[in-house]
């Protein structure tokens, strides 16, 4: 197609239109109405079957598992509270009470430290000086009745 | 981004997907185009408001699965043309408008007879309403094929291609049903001058 030729088809095809704009045709006003009306029928359709509303991209999809991550992580938050905390509970706890022969019988050594075991020694030393000490001290004061009361572990203990 | 601004086809996809708006402002865009394809076509209003509804019926009910391949302008057009194609088949007015080319037999004569005038070019003076009237009457006195190769091209502003795919075609005889019709119209409108 040469150039003249296209510019002759360019300048019919506007006459064509221009033509086309000098004639009133268009649908008639029923015919409108019933496109409008079917088209507006099946988007209200589409728009129900999509959640009864219309389609809004923004919004996640309803097969969408982000619920799944949210349930992971305050579980996950629970268990990491609970970890923390649960040291103070075991340490605030009362003891266990005696079951059987679960408490060991106190040793000799208990009883009668070993030499080698200076502080209680020196404790017994003291103790037994502090007994002479008094039964003297009751000799020379005899208005001093009331001895000093032994420990509460010397008086269990038996003393040959 | 309004709808005024949408693609053809963005729009049909927001209809698919339940937007009433948006198929009407679809329909408003293409709304003449496709009634004066019809009604130039057929040259008859009551058959063309009735083609016009069934077009536009087949439009949103073929919505959902459109998948926008090729322009929409194309696809709208195509339905256009094959449910004129069935109505005119159906009433048995016009044996043709597909079947053969029998227009590149009759017109080739004078085709060749009109390239061949150099006095072809239509005048340039200003078109009055006569003129206008007798370009009208031009397209329609154009064989079927001829017609609705050049209705497709002026009303539906499809290419030689796409034209092809529409009535189903090939490239060929579209490109040459459209020249035997321009060469047509300009001598009418020489002999109106």
């Amino acid at each position: 197609m040469s150039s003249k030729e296209s510019a002759q088809d360019k300048e019919l095809l506007e006459r064509y239109r221009r033509a086309g704009g000098t004639e009133a045709a268009e649908p008639s006003e029923a015919v409108r109405a019933a496109i409008l009306a079917e088209g507006r029928r099946v988007a209200e359709l589409r728009a129900q079957k999509a959640g009864g509303r219309p389609f809004d991209a923004s919004r996640p999809a309803a097969n969408d598992s982000r619920w799944k991550l949210t349930a992971l992580g305050t579980a996950g938050a629970a268990l990491l509270a609970a970890f923390l905390f649960a040291p103070r509970l075991w340490e605030n706890a009362p003891p266990a009470p005696p079951v059987g022969n679960a408490v060991p019988p106190p040793t000799l050594e208990s009883i009668h430290p070993s030499p080698t075991s200076s502080a209680p020694l020196r404790e017994i030393v003291v103790t037994q000086a502090t007994r002479e000490n008094s039964k003297s001290a009751d000799a020379a004061s005899p208005k001093h009745s009331a001895p000093p009361a032994p420990r509460a572990w010397l008086r269990r203990m038996p003393l040959a | 981004m309004s709808l005024a601004q949408e693609s053809d086809e963005n729009l049909m996809l927001r209809f698919g997907r339940g937007e009433a708006a948006a198929f009407e402002d679809l329909y408003r865009r293409h709304e003449s185009r496709v009634f004066r394809y019809l009604y130039r076509n057929l040259r008859n209003e009551a058959g063309a408001n009735d083609l016009m509804q069934e077009v536009w019926f087949a439009v949103v009910r073929n919505a959902v699965d459109y998948q926008p391949t090729a322009k929409f302008t194309t696809w709208l057009f195509t339905i256009a043309h094959n449910r004129m194609v069935d109505m005119i088949r159906a009433s048995g007015r016009l044996q043709s408008l597909d079947a053969g080319d029998s227009a590149d037999s009759d017109g080739s004569s004078l085709l060749d007879s009109l390239a061949a005038d150099a006095k072809l070019e239509p005048p340039a003076e200003v078109q009055s309403r006569e003129e206008a009237a007798a370009l009208l009457e031009a397209v329609a006195q154009l064989p079927p094929e001829q017609r609705s190769a050049f209705l497709l091209q002026a009303e539906g502003e499809l290419s030689v291609e796409e034209i092809a795919v529409a009535t189903g075609s090939n490239f060929e005889t579209v490109k040459s049903r459209l020249r035997y019709a321009r060469a047509k119209l300009r001598q009418l409108l020489w002999d109106y001058a």
